[in-house]
């Protein structure tokens, strides 16, 4: 793999990494794999964290469509119904 | 401006992606990752039964109009605490189905088939839960507008992930189905 990135980011890898005492090819790719890990999961799993609680207990509380999703599922019906 | 053009959307056919059957290599909706999605890594995820694909063909073509991709999803609620446990369907894990992917081809948009198509995907995810038991569907607004149209049909956002993402009682989507027909 090859990358193109600016100076800019190339330094702040380039700290990070020392910091660990890696090189800052071992550290791009330790890091490019857990974004690519994270990336997969999220297709997979969604993380219901503290901060989301709040939202989740809503959305499963509320039992009643909105008119609008009772309209829209309508019109898909009128429409493959008709076909 | 989306106007819904009903003898546009009667025209088309939503059948599950075939390799041969369908022309994925034209389609463009104007969103690079979902063209590369459909055009490079659909088939292959179809091939693994990571996803299915289901795709929006006008009349008799092998042309792509619109598509989307749903697959087996869970909702992790390991962090709830105690007193609300009792009140979950499931705990720690609950099933999902989760619309990942969903384009238009540019030379149809305008037309309402981005809203038939997630119509389409809704059904569908309701006569899955009605086999295999599903709680929520979960989406991933690509942009402001379409959270907006998401919200309004009640997709709640959970503040805290990676990337913008929204819920729906899968009770919604089933009395939906049912005061429609």
């Amino acid at each position: 793999m090859e990358m193109r990135t600016t100076s800019e980011a190339k330094a702040l890898i380039e700290r990070a990494a020392r910091q660990l005492g890696q090189s800052a090819s071992d550290f791009t790719v330790a890091a490019a794999c857990r974004a690519a890990r994270e990336t997969l999961r999220q297709y997979e799993v969604t993380v219901i964290t503290p901060a989301a609680h709040e939202a989740f207990m809503a959305a499963l509380d509320d039992e009643t469509p909105s008119p609008a999703l009772v309209e829209l599922m309508r019109l898909h019906a009128e429409v493959t119904d008709k076909a | 401006m989306t106007t819904i053009d009903r003898a546009l959307l009667g025209r088309l056919r939503i059948e599950p992606l075939g390799r041969k059957t369908h022309d994925r290599a034209a389609f463009s909706c104007g969103v690079a990752q979902v063209d590369t999605y459909l055009r490079n890594l659909a088939a292959g995820f179809q091939d693994v039964d990571a996803t299915r694909l289901w795709v929006a063909c006008l009349d008799d073509g092998p042309g792509v109009s619109g598509f989307y991709a749903m697959n087996a999803h869970a909702l992790d609620l390991t962090t709830l605490p105690e007193p609300i446990r009792k009140k979950l369907p499931r705990y720690p894990t609950v099933p999902a189905i989760y619309l990942s992917v969903m384009g238009v081809d540019q030379s149809l948009q305008g037309h309402g088939i981005g809203k038939f198509l997630l119509a389409d995907a809704m059904r569908r995810a309701a006569a899955i839960a009605e086999q295999i038991g599903a709680a929520f569907m979960v989406i991933d607004p690509l942009n402001d507008d379409a959270a907006r149209l998401y919200a309004s049909l009640k997709f709640v956002e959970l503040p805290d992930q990676p990337s913008r993402r929204m819920l729906l009682s899968m009770k919604q989507v089933r009395a939906a189905v049912v005061a429609s027909s």
